[in-house]
Order: structure tokens, then C-alpha cells, then sequence
């Protein structure tokens, strides 16, 4: 299948500083697929350089197969971008400034004004029609961009931080939005520097650091190149030893580390605070195993340790560790 | 056939938000009450004249109007111009809307005349708003429809020269702020340098001796003095001669007296080009004025064309020869009109 949008050796170089380091990126069609990384890892060059604005050093584009012409025609016709920092004209309303941009893509009138009318009503803001752009929140300007970004209805969208500066509700609504245009077939891609942020809504995702790609595919693809590894937490309030027998010997089980109290990530050879807790939590330890084994062996595993007389206070399953990871990775 | 018809997108956008508020229409209104300001003192100055029984004819009533207003319109289009262009490609830049723009097909050269034309669409609504003002000129007679023709389209051709001065500002700065400082200070440095000029030649010649410098021809100010006065005096100067020395009959305020206050008494009427195959001929400063202006408009506009392109700003193009040929031909048939010799004999 034709990728929707691939990169060969993408590079930018601005003097001495690589921005972005060859680059290589297939994303399928209809897929959401979220860039992550920390601010200045190339997230936004690489968007900039799809949407045709900057011009690569070296490598190249293609979007549904077509390479990227130099004057920026293709990317023209086949994206919609959304910058991470956008500008909205003062003294013009919200339906001006969306005919406006329909203008700029040479919509014939009856179709400019069905196009406008129909992306109000896709983003929510058909009884903002004729406020001012500026009058509008945050949230509601970042909804006006995107609609922007969609006039001339192209099956790429390229959405810089779309989530930034958005209040909790905003997101929800944003990741809403962003289903919707994936269900009518848009291959999207959006960056972020905050993984929760993206976690939910993507279906791939890459993980930028200083103009690489990390890591890249789907949530567990992207764990396990990065070396995540699934671990389960046990607080033992009463028979570690016995915990540390089993846990041992069952199949699944990997590396075992012993934890001074269970609300801590540091090991036991760690200072120890428990003096500061409260006695209810003093003694209670906990076992960090590396663990591969369904949830079927989960259930088998609990039930045998507190068959043995192990007094278990909880068990934490630390599937999701990517946000750990990421922040290891970035702050490296 | 279809885009062929559609209007620019930016002049569209423009006009729109441009007209909005109350700023332009206080912009118009000041324009236009400063413009009758001036008039009416004019008016005042005579009639207090005439009550002290100096007989005021009433042509020199309407050359001393036409040539307060002209003067006093020009230096309100030179400063105002620059004002509204200056703005145009930096704004977007500053607001964070450039990225938008050149995401879409519209190419930089539709963005820039776009914002070319909506920019002066108000400059020319401040000129053409001052029509009926000047027509009152004719009600006192004096001054032919012909020079009142002339001065407007000099007023036209300074308004498009300094807007495209002030949209290739633009271009280069990235600040509206630093873009307009720029271009007041080019303009500053066109008026008041070409009359430093004229004051340090005439100052290092010999006494008795007109000088004539044509570092004149770039000033708007000089180019329309020399239409305005050419109403004001009959019969026109003597060739290469400053027109208005000499020693005035009377005290009486008209267009003359005006003239021959600084900086308007080093202001010529015409520069002598001795090099003509027919013997040295006056050419009137506002004559070079309408050729340098047009060339010197095109030649920022290609210059802003290629500054505003998001990538490979310099690589040519077929734009380019046609604008090369555009300023080869304004060139080209400016000079022959002004009987530059270099060209006439190039041509022959």
C-alpha cells in the first residue's frame, strides 16, 4: 500500500546544527500517528519540511507517492497544516477569515460558502460565525485554525502542538475532533512534547531526541524498542522471603528487585526513610519482578502467593512505564 | 478561467479588515480637515491683505491655494504611504500568519500585490477624497486644469513610489516597527539629503551663479514645486535659471512669496540638459519625476517579489525577464520623453 506519507533520509541542517538527522518515516493511510519528543528534537522541522515550508538539506518527501515538487505545489493540494504558534487576523470574523483561506484555494463561490459553513459545524463554532477572531478563546482559535486547515479538504493534516495551551475540557473536545477526521479517512499527524497528551488518540506514534527518531510504531512497538520492560509491584506486608521463593521459581518471572516500602521507586540499598512514614506502612516491602507472563498467569501467580500465606497489601501491574521511559530518554 | 476572475484573496481580506473601526475613517477625516486648514488659512492671509488695501487678484488667490495644497498633500501622502505599506508583509510575519499563508496555493507575488493594492486602494481614497477640495482652486482661477492633472498624477505616482518603498521595507524587516523606521528614514534621507545637496553646491559656487543639481529630480517636494510654480509664474523662467530671485515688487503673500521662503527658493524649475543634439534644453524637474518614480516603483516591487518568497528567493525566473523588460522599457521611453541624449542616440 502506498504510504501516506514517507520520508527517505530526511535532513535539515541550518549551518553547523543538525535539526533533523535522516530522517525515515512511513505513515499509513488513516493512521493518527503522534510526534513526541522534547522541545527542539525536530518535531517541528520535519512537520515544516512535509508541509512544504522549509526546504530539506538533503533527502526527501513523498506524500500518497508523489514526491514533493520545489515550489510546494503537492503539499499545497495534499495538506493541511497547522503551525504550533498561529497568528489569527484582528478585525476580521470567523467566517471571513474561513472564506478568506478558501479564497487562497481557489474555491468557486458556491462551494466556498457550503465549505465554510460545513467546517463551523464540524468544529463547533457555527454560533460563533460572525464574532471576531480575536474575541475568540484559545480553544476556539486552535478549532478556527484546524477548520483552516481543512478547506480545500486534504487527506493529510499536519497539526503542530495542537494540544497546547488548551484547558482540560479543549483536549477532550480536540481528541473528539480528531477521531471524527480519522473515521472520514484523513491520515493525521500531530506533535507534542507531552506524551499523555497523545497517548489516548494516536494510533502510532515516534519518539524524537535531538533530531532522531527513536523510537517509532504502534504504543507496544514503541515500548519495546525502547526497552520497556512490564513489571509487576507487589507490597508484602508479611513473607518477602517466601514471595521471593515463588516469584522465582514461576515461569514469566524475570529480574526481582526488593523495594524498602511501596510508595518508593528508589532500591533498598537507598537511605532509609521509613522513619517518616506512618507504622501501618513501615513494614510493608516491596517485590519489583520483570514480568511476561497474560493475565491468566497474573491471576495464577496472586492466587499461589496468597495461598502460601504471603500477606499481600496490593499489586500494581506497570504496564504503561512509557512516560518513565520517555522522560529517562529525553532528560538523557 | 476561473481564477483569472477571482479577485485577490488578500485584497478581499484586506479591505475587510482595513475599513473596520473608526481608525480610518478619523485618519480621513483628520487628512481632510488638516487639507481645509490649510486652505482656509491661505484664504485668511489674503483677505487680510486685500483689508489692508493690497490688490489681490484672484488668480494669485488660487495659485497660492494650489500650491499650498499640492505641497501640503504631498507631504501627507509621503508620510502616510509608508505608514499603511509598511506594515503589510511584516504584520503577518509578527501576527504568525505568514506560515498560513504560504501554505496555501496563493503564490508570494498574489500576497504581495494583493497587499500592494489594498494599500493604496486607501491612500488613493485619501487622494481622490481631497478632488473636491482642490477644485476650489478653480474657483478663483489661475491655475490651468492641465497643472491641477499634472500634480494629481504626480501625487499618484509619489503614492505608489513611496508604498512600494515602505512594502519592500516590508519584506526585508521582520518588525512593522523596524520596517517603518526604515523607510521614514529613506524617505528623510531622499527629501532633506537631495536639498542638502542643492545647499552645499550652491554654497561651494561662485556668487552670481545659479546652480542646478540634479539631485532635485528625486525629491517629490521639488517635483511638485516645479508644477505648482510653473502656474504661478506666466510666461515660465528663464532657462536654467532658479525661477524665484530677484527682488519682489511688493510684499504681498502669494505662491511666489511661498517660494521664496527656504527650502522652496533652492528648488528649481527645470534642469538644463546641455548634452541635447538641439542645444541645451530646460527639462522641468517633475518631467524626470514621472520617469524615475514609475522605474524606481517596478524596481522595488522586483526586488520585494524575490525577498518575499519563503525559499529560494533568488533563483530566477520568467518573471524576471518580463519585469527586466518592464524597466528597460520604462527606461527606455522615460528617457526618449526627456530627451536624455545617452538614450535618444541608443534608440537611433
Amino acid at each position: 500500500m502506498t504510504a501516506a506519507i514517507e520520508t527517505t533520509n530526511l535532513t535539515k541542517r541550518y549551518g553547523r546544527t543538525v535539526a533533523l538527522d535522516q530522517l525515515n518515516l512511513r505513515v499509513q493511510p488513516g493512521t493518527i500517528y503522534g510526534f513526541i519528543g522534547p522541545n527542539g528534537a525536530g518535531k517541528t522541522t520535519t512537520l515544516r519540511m512535509v508541509a512544504g515550508l522549509l526546504e530539506p538539506s538533503a533527502g526527501q518527501v513523498r506524500l500518497l507517492g508523489e514526491r514533493l515538487d520545489r515550489d510546494g505545489r503537492t503539499s499545497q493540494r495534499l495538506v493541511g497544516y497547522m503551525p504550533d504558534f498561529f497568528g489569527v487576523y484582528d478585525d476580521l470574523r470567523v467566517w471571513e477569515y474561513l472564506d478568506f483561506f478558501a479564497r487562497c484555494h481557489n474555491l468557486p463561490g458556491a462551494k466556498r460558502r457550503s465549505t465554510v459553513e460545513g467546517l463551523l459545524e464540524l468544529v463547533d463554532l457555527t454560533p460563533k460565525r460572525d464574532a471576531f477572531v480575536q474575541s475568540l478563546s484559545r480553544g476556539m482559535q486552535q478549532r478556527l485554525c484546524l477548520a483552516h486547515a481543512l478547506v480545500h479538504d486534504p487527506p493529510i493534516l499536519l497539526l503542530d502542538e495542537p494540544a497546547s495551551g488548551l484547558d482540560p475540557r479543549a483536549r477532550v473536545e480536540l481528541r473528539e475532533l480528531l477521531r471524527t477526521l480519522r473515521d472520514m479517512g484523513k491520515t493525521i499527524i500531530l506533535s507534542s512534547h507531552i506524551l499523555s497528551e497523545l497517548a489516548e488518540v494516536c494510533t502510532e506514534m515516534g519518539i524524537m531526541q535531538g533530531g532522531h527518531l527513536v523510537a517509532s510504531g504502534t504504543l507496544a512497538e514503541v515500548q519495546r524498542q525502547l526497552g520497556g520492560e512490564r513489571q509487576l509491584r507487589f507490597s508484602v506486608l508479611r513473607g518477602v522471603e517466601q514471595a521471593r521463593v515463588i516469584l522465582a521459581g514461576t515461569a514469566g518471572a524475570g529480574r526481582i528487585d526488593q523495594l524498602e516500602i511501596d510508595t518508593s521507586h528508589s532500591p533498598i540499598t537507598s537511605e532509609p526513610t521509613t522513619a517518616h512514614l506512618p507504622e501501618l506502612h513501615a513494614s510493608a516491602t516491596t517485590l519489583s519482578v520483570v514480568w511476561s507472563g497474560d493475565a491468566e498467569a497474573t491471576a495464577s501467580l496472586i492466587s499461589r502467593l496468597v495461598t502460601a500465606g504471603v500477606a499481600l497489601t496490593s499489586v500494581v501491574d506497570e504496564t504503561n512505564d512509557l512516560e518513565e521511559l520517555f522522560l529517562q530518554l529525553t532528560a538523557a | 478561467m476561473y481564477r483569472v476572475l477571482q479577485p485577490n484573496p488578500i485584497v478581499v481580506k484586506e479591505l475587510r479588515s482595513r475599513m473596520r473601526g473608526g481608525r480610518p475613517y478619523m485618519i480621513l477625516t483628520g487628512y481632510l480637515l488638516g487639507l481645509s486648514l490649510v486652505c482656509f488659512g491661505i484664504l485668511r492671509v489674503f483677505e487680510g491683505q486685500a483689508q489692508n488695501g493690497a490688490p489681490i487678484i484672484s488668480a494669485h488667490v488660487g495659485q497660492g491655494l494650489f500650491a499650498a495644497l499640492a505641497l501640503a498633500e504631498t507631504l501627507l501622502i509621503v508620510f502616510l504611504t509608508p505608514a499603511v505599506t509598511a506594515g503589510a508583509i511584516s504584520s503577518e510575519r509578527e501576527q504568525l500568519t505568514y506560515d498560513l499563508l504560504i501554505a496555501t496555493p496563493l503564490r508570494p507575488s498574489r500576497i504581495l500585490s494583493g497587499k500592494l493594492v489594498a494599500a493604496l486602494w486607501y491612500v488613493l481614497l485619501l487622494i481622490f477624497a481631497a478632488v473636491p477640495l482642490g477644485s476650489v482652486i478653480l474657483l478663483f482661477g489661475g491655475v490651468s486644469p492641465r497643472d491641477l492633472a499634472k500634480a494629481l498624477l504626480l501625487l499618484l505616482l509619489t503614492a505608489v513610489a513611496a508604498g512600494m518603498l515602505g512594502l519592500l521595507c516590508s519584506t526585508l524587516a521582520r518588525r512593522t516597527l523596524r520596517a517603518t523606521i526604515i523607510t521614514y528614514l529613506l524617505i528623510l534621507a531622499i527629501v532633506v539629503g537631495s536639498y542638502f545637496v542643492v545647499l552645499l553646491r550652491t554654497a561651494s559656487a561662485q556668487p552670481g551663479t545659479t546652480v542646478t543639481s540634479r539631485a532635485l529630480a528625486v525629491s517629490p517636494f521639488s517635483a511638485m514645486t516645479s508644477i505648482v510654480m510653473r502656474g504661478a509664474t506666466p510666461g515660465g523662467p528663464a532657462p536654467g535659471g532658479m525661477m524665484f530671485d530677484g527682488p519682489r515688487p511688493m510684499m504681498m503673500f502669494d505662491a511666489n512669496m511661498l517660494m521664496n521662503m527656504p527650502p522652496f527658493n533652492n528648488f528649481t524649475y527645470g534642469l538644463i540638459d546641455y548634452n541635447n543634439p538641439n542645444g541645451p534644453v530646460v527639462q522641468p524637474v517633475y518631467r524626470y519625476a514621472y520617469v524615475a518614480y514609475p522605474l524606481f516603483s517596478l524596481i522595488c516591487y522586483w526586488l520585494a517579489s524575490h525577498v518575499v518568497r519563503p525559499r529560494r528567493r533568488w533563483r530566477l525566473g520568467l518573471i524576471d525577464l518580463v519585469m527586466l523588460l518592464l524597466v528597460l522599457l520604462v527606461a527606455g521611453v522615460g528617457g526618449y520623453w526627456l530627451e536624455i541624449d545617452t538614450v535618444t542616440r541608443f534608440l537611433r
